[in-house]
């Protein structure tokens, strides 16, 4: 079944990346504001659309293990956690260019760049905490991914939130998204699709790598628990 | 060997986003005034030329359109053919991403000459065994 999907996916993807590649610089209209700037946007949102998505199934699958201790729930959940690292970074450092050349500043102490941020480092922390923690590291970096879940809304209502706080905040409302028209709107339907194929497929090749690594583990304990293998 | 370069890889992430985090602090305070005894020009014509805008308001309002129509036309002028940004973020994109599956990839081969090594450690362990069952 996985020499067929992964393959299927992978071409999916390409072929999103190219239909978006292509809507984007030939199709889409530029932004009356931005400019060519705006085609940050077509990327940037997806992947953070997806870095919520992908804390979210670490959180769950961290539950999941903390509830169950099937050590397959943990195998999803550091798949999904590497991935949160990765999106997060890329979001980061693409929102970070984008506030640059919209506002003039890279950085702001601002309400959604600095739980974003937050976020981000609770996710880097996840990783650290799984590769240096020793026996017993998957339940403590379980906790800080459900912890790290928690903090999915804070950054998504963020925005809203600085409003009523009648606090300062660049950056944009979450409703630009439903206020596109034509081909923005398509173009952006279409990168969001292709970031998810392409997490999908990411996800999936991680969780495997991560099963195999577990059971090679394990294979080699018991083989030297038996005394068939030398140390 | 992955320890040091994970390890150089966290640390690079971090200070390359504290980076920006440095360039946004504060203007740093002006420089102080310059000691007694060094030189430094002021026009002579400049004070007459500042009075003259007091008293003639027309020049004035002229010099002030001018420089504001030089002033949006170079920010006009930017802010259309700035892409520098867009190419900087797409190289984001791409390098983390190409990156990680790179990564990835290194990581399947550890796990292929980890599942041989542990194949050829069982088949010598069991053909040691069989010597042994034989003896």
């Amino acid at each position: 079944m996985k020499r067929v999907i992964v393959p299927l996916l992978a071409a999916l993807a390409a072929a999103g990346l190219a239909g978006t590649l292509y809507l984007t610089f030939y199709v889409t209209p530029l932004d009356r504001v931005l400019y060519f700037n705006h085609k940050i946007f077509y990327w940037h949102v997806p992947f953070a659309m997806l870095l919520f998505a992908t804390v979210f199934v670490c959180g769950i699958a961290s539950a999941g293990y903390l509830k169950k201790r099937d050590p397959r729930w943990d195998d999803v959940a550091l798949a999904a956690g590497e991935l949160a690292v990765l999106f997060g970074a890329i979001v980061l450092a693409s929102g970070m260019i984008w506030g640059k050349a919209a506002w003039g500043h890279w950085w702001k102490w601002e309400l959604r760049l600095t739980t974003s941020l937050i976020l981000w480092l609770t996710m880097v922390g996840y990783i650290l905490v799984r590769r240096f923690a020793g026996p017993g590291s998957e339940r403590l970096a379980a906790g800080l991914a459900v912890f790290g879940m928690a903090n999915v809304p804070l950054v998504y209502f963020a925005v809203k939130l600085a409003d009523a706080l009648n606090m300062v905040s660049s950056h944009p409302q979450a409703k630009v998204v439903s206020q596109l028209t034509g081909s923005m709107k398509a173009t952006y339907w279409l990168s969001v699709l292709t970031v998810a194929l392409l997490y999908t497929l990411l996800l999936i090749v991680r969780t495997d790598a991560a099963r195999v690594d577990r059971r090679l583990r394990e294979t080699r304990e018991r083989g030297l628990d038996a005394g068939l293998l030398e140390t | 060997m992955r320890l040091p370069i994970l390890v150089t890889l966290t640390v690079s992430l971090v200070l390359g986003l504290a980076a920006p985090l440095a360039l946004a602090q504060p203007a740093a305070p002006p420089a102080p005034p310059a000691a007694a005894g060094e030189a430094s020009y002021h026009s002579p014509m400049r004070l007459q030329c500042e009075d003259e805008l007091r008293k003639d308001k027309d020049w004035y309002a002229d010099l002030k359109e001018q420089l504001y129509a030089k002033v949006q036309k170079d920010a006009s002028t930017y802010a259309t053919t700035n892409n520098r940004h867009v190419l900087m973020a797409y190289a984001v994109f791409w390098l983390l991403t190409v990156g990680f599956v790179v990564l990835q990839w290194r990581r399947q081969q550890v796990l292929k000459g980890e599942v041989a090594r542990l194949e050829q450690e069982l088949q010598r362990a069991l053909r040691d065994e069989a010597k042994g069952g034989a003896s």
